[in-house]
């Protein structure tokens, strides 16, 4: 059989058929065109201005190092002018986070680009390995995922930083619409499927350049222009956790490679049509969206909400007790009925968090109240 | 008594024999079918008010659709028992009722009179003798002037094969996908549901038999096929907006809406299972159901995103209720987006101007690099579905 020649170039042998539409390319032409489309993003997005300085929140995993590698060539080749910085979050799991950081020190040499790291433990005082061995392996991702997004921010604001980009791609933004409708949830489906989340009020923004990229794609892409990354799945969040909402998009990618892309586009449409589009958001949260192989914790609300209503009051309800090592607290309601109000009818109010003056829309910060009731078992063990 | 058989008795009535589950109780086989029909009749009541034009009695002509599936046989059963209640009530406004079918078997002429379809719509109209029955033929949407058919890659009456059921054979062969032809076929067959009952000035509501089980797969279906946009549209019920474009231009005449109701959108496709199983003479009707199968032009080899949604939402319906209901809850939340706009010629949605224009997804150039003007008459997911 003769070799197929590159649909685009017609010259060189097609060596990819594209995940997203079953194109048959050759090597140079699907890399340029990947580059491309992740130009087309940025431009029609207008997601950076020149003399930007940006943060790349990179794991040392797939996507956040093509992202990096995209971002870098991409910014010389059209002159971006932006001043990137590779910034890492050292969750503190051995075996896993210990290795993966590696290739991101690898990463920052290869790419020329300055690494900061900030962990867990500075900011907390706790690694995931402390967390789980305190509450054991389940539900142990809630608290990962909360930390994270505290920690880029505040990383970002260490190096005073105000825009990171993370290596979300259009299978995670699909998956977010579709857990958003399995639960319920009006208000972050409405923010879910922006390219850029935190608005005005907050500090740091975040986007993701790579959100109309498949997953597939990237693996591609990684593979052909050979880079470095990390591939194991996260040690705590087993591969038998897998949200139904992944597989679910993986057998409609099966049945049609443009559902993908679909999903994400009726996402943004929907969110023209919610019926109350406050932006406003909590910064603890970016519309639903797990950054790591979070399948365990998605999994977890999956299962909150087929006891509807309840998901997610159960974590913030948990009660605030006071214990003697701790900064004392106000006393917050525990009257259930008013945070439920909260999470179903107007959307919360963006405030500070009155123990760590980080954005939050309740009184105190979803991380300083998962810190909370960690603290206080720790104090139980002590005795 | 042996601890075998002893089973709850009926959460409801307290008779000892309970062999269903409503929900998470025991339940007996009054006390179910009861709760089928009091859902039932609650929608029905809402549709009325809705509806009705005036104080007085008038009576209420409702079009119901008819796949012969689980769903729409419960429900014309349902519509069946109704309209004996409502008829021996003096108080009550009558009923009636047009059960239509529309049958999709396109290689059989649409002249024939001894095709399956038509057989078992004598079953059904020899069981429920207060209601009608009609059994049209797919090739008969070619009348429908509710799509905009220059829109659409049909091939013309002069080229070669003036058979409307040809024309539609071969346009649903140029369609890229399996899932295209479902997703084309299932808002051709609604077409032409709707217009048989906006033709009969005589009625004045379709009614669907769509569960909440398949609502919520229809939610999702539609967020696959890239139309979100239309979802409020789809799954609530109420007034669908209707365009009538002329046949020969293809240019818009008159902008209309027509009510279409689900009134069986409380029930899980389940607990219509169970109530079948309580009827045997429901299923009697039509044996192929038993196998679940039912009469489409497209093939099975392939399967389509509607029916991987469908299968989805039956795995999810047992374990996690809520989701499903969730499902159909939140899209029912979504705003109508103002119809004042062009609409899309085939779901005949309003379409969003300036949504492709936001759409970052695609540099345009992937595929259809000369798109035809005409084919911007399609919103996005339209046009997924007849471009590929």
């Amino acid at each position: 059989m003769p070799p197929t020649p590159c649909v685009r170039c017609h010259e060189q042998r097609a060596v990819v058929k594209r995940p997203k539409n079953h194109q048959k390319l050759c090597r140079e032409c699907f890399i340029s065109i990947f580059e491309d489309e992740v130009h087309h993003t940025i431009t029609s997005s207008k997601l950076f201005y020149p003399g930007e300085r940006v943060a790349i929140g990179a794991s040392g995993g797939k996507d956040s190092t093509v992202l990096a590698s995209v971002l870098k060539t991409l910014n010389e080749r059209h002159d971006y002018k932006l001043d990137l910085v590779l910034l890492s979050v050292d969750e503190g799991i051995k075996g896993y986070r210990d290795d993966s950081l590696e290739t991101v020190k690898r990463n920052a040499t290869q790419y020329e680009m300055p690494l900061k790291i900030v962990g867990y433990d500075e900011l907390y005082g706790w690694t995931m390995d402390q967390v789980v061995e305190t509450i054991g392996k389940k539900g142990n991702c809630t608290y990962c995922g909360v930390f994270r997004r505290q920690a880029l921010d505040r990383g970002a604001k260490k190096l005073d930083i105000k825009h990171v980009v993370t290596g979300h791609n259009a299978d995670d933004v699909a998956e977010t619409v579709l857990m958003n409708l399995l639960r319920g949830d009006l208000a972050r489906l409405s923010r879910s499927t922006n390219i850029v989340t935190g608005d005005s009020l907050s500090d740091v923004k975040r986007s993701k350049p790579l959100k109309y990229a498949y997953e597939k794609e990237i693996v591609l892409y990684a593979h052909h222009k050979k880079l470095d990354y990390f591939s194991t799945e996260c040690i705590y969040s087993p591969e038998a956790f897998r949200g139904t909402a992944r597989s679910l998009i993986k057998s409609l990618e099966k049945v049609r490679p443009s559902a993908i892309l679909d999903i994400v586009r009726s996402g943004e449409d929907m969110g023209e049509l919610t019926p109350d589009k406050v932006q406003a958001s909590c910064a603890c949260d970016d519309g639903g969206m797990g950054s790591c192989g979070s399948g365990a914790q998605k999994e977890a609300a999956f299962k909150r909400s087929s006891h509807t209503e309840k998901l997610e009051t159960e974590i913030k309800l948990n009660k605030p007790e006071e214990s003697s090592d701790v900064v004392k607290l106000p006393i917050r309601a525990k009257n259930g009925k008013q945070t439920k109000g909260s999470t179903t009818g107007a959307l919360p109010s963006l405030g500070k968090c009155i123990k760590c003056g980080y954005m939050s829309s309740q009184s105190m910060c979803q991380a300083c109240t998962l810190l909370e009731t960690l603290n206080k078992n720790r104090a139980d063990i002590a005795i | 008594m042996p601890a075998s058989t002893a089973s709850n008795p009926c959460a409801r009535c307290k008779a000892e024999d309970a062999p269903f589950q409503l929900r998470t109780s025991p339940t007996c086989g009054n006390c179910f079918t009861e709760y089928i029909e009091t859902k039932f009749v609650k929608r029905l009541a809402y549709l009325h008010k809705e509806v009705r034009t005036s104080s007085h009695l008038e009576p209420r002509r409702y079009v119901a659709g008819l796949s012969f599936g689980p769903s729409s046989s419960a429900l014309v059963h349902l519509l069946d028992g109704y309209t004996h209640k409502q008829s021996k009530k003096k108080s009550s406004s009558t009923f009636e009722i047009l059960a239509v079918h529309v049958d999709t078997d396109l290689s059989c002429s649409p002249e024939r009179q001894d095709t399956p379809a038509q057989a078992l719509i004598s079953n059904y109209s020899a069981k429920y003798t207060q209601l009608s029955f009609r059994c049209v033929h797919l090739s008969k949407v070619l009348d429908v002037q509710t799509v905009d058919w220059s829109a659409l890659p049909l091939p013309g009456p002069g080229d070669g094969c003036s058979e409307p059921s040809k024309r539609l054979q071969q346009m649903f062969e140029k369609l890229p996908s399996v899932s295209s032809r479902a997703d084309v076929l299932r808002l051709l067959v609604r077409h032409l549901l709707l217009d048989i009952a906006m033709q009969d000035q005589h009625y004045n509501t379709l009614l669907l038999g769509h569960t909440t089980t398949a609502l919520a797969a229809l939610s999702l279906c539609e967020v696959a096929n890239g139309r979100g946009f239309a979802i409020p549209w789809q799954v609530n019920d109420g007034r669908f907006p209707v365009t009538i474009y002329d046949p020969a231009s293809g240019a818009e005449v008159k902008r209309t809406a027509y009510p279409i109701h689900y009134p069986l959108r409380e029930l899980f496709k389940g607990e219509i299972d169970t109530y079948i199983s309580v009827f045997p003479e429901i299923a009697a009707l039509n044996p192929s159901n038993a196998n679940g199968a039912t009469a489409t032009v497209v093939s099975h080899k392939d399967t389509s995103i509607e029916e991987v949604m469908a299968r989805y939402f039956e795995s999810v319906e047992t374990p996690y209720a809520g989701i499903v209901a969730n499902v159909v809850r939140t899209t029912g939340k979504l705003d109508r987006a103002n119809a004042s706009g062009p609409s899309c010629g085939l779901c005949g949605v309003v379409l969003d101007e300036r949504g492709d224009s936001r759409w970052a997804g695609e540099m345009g150039d992937d595929y259809n690099p000369d798109g035809e003007p005409r084919l911007a008459r399609l919103c996005y997911g339209c046009k997924r579905s007849v471009n590929g």
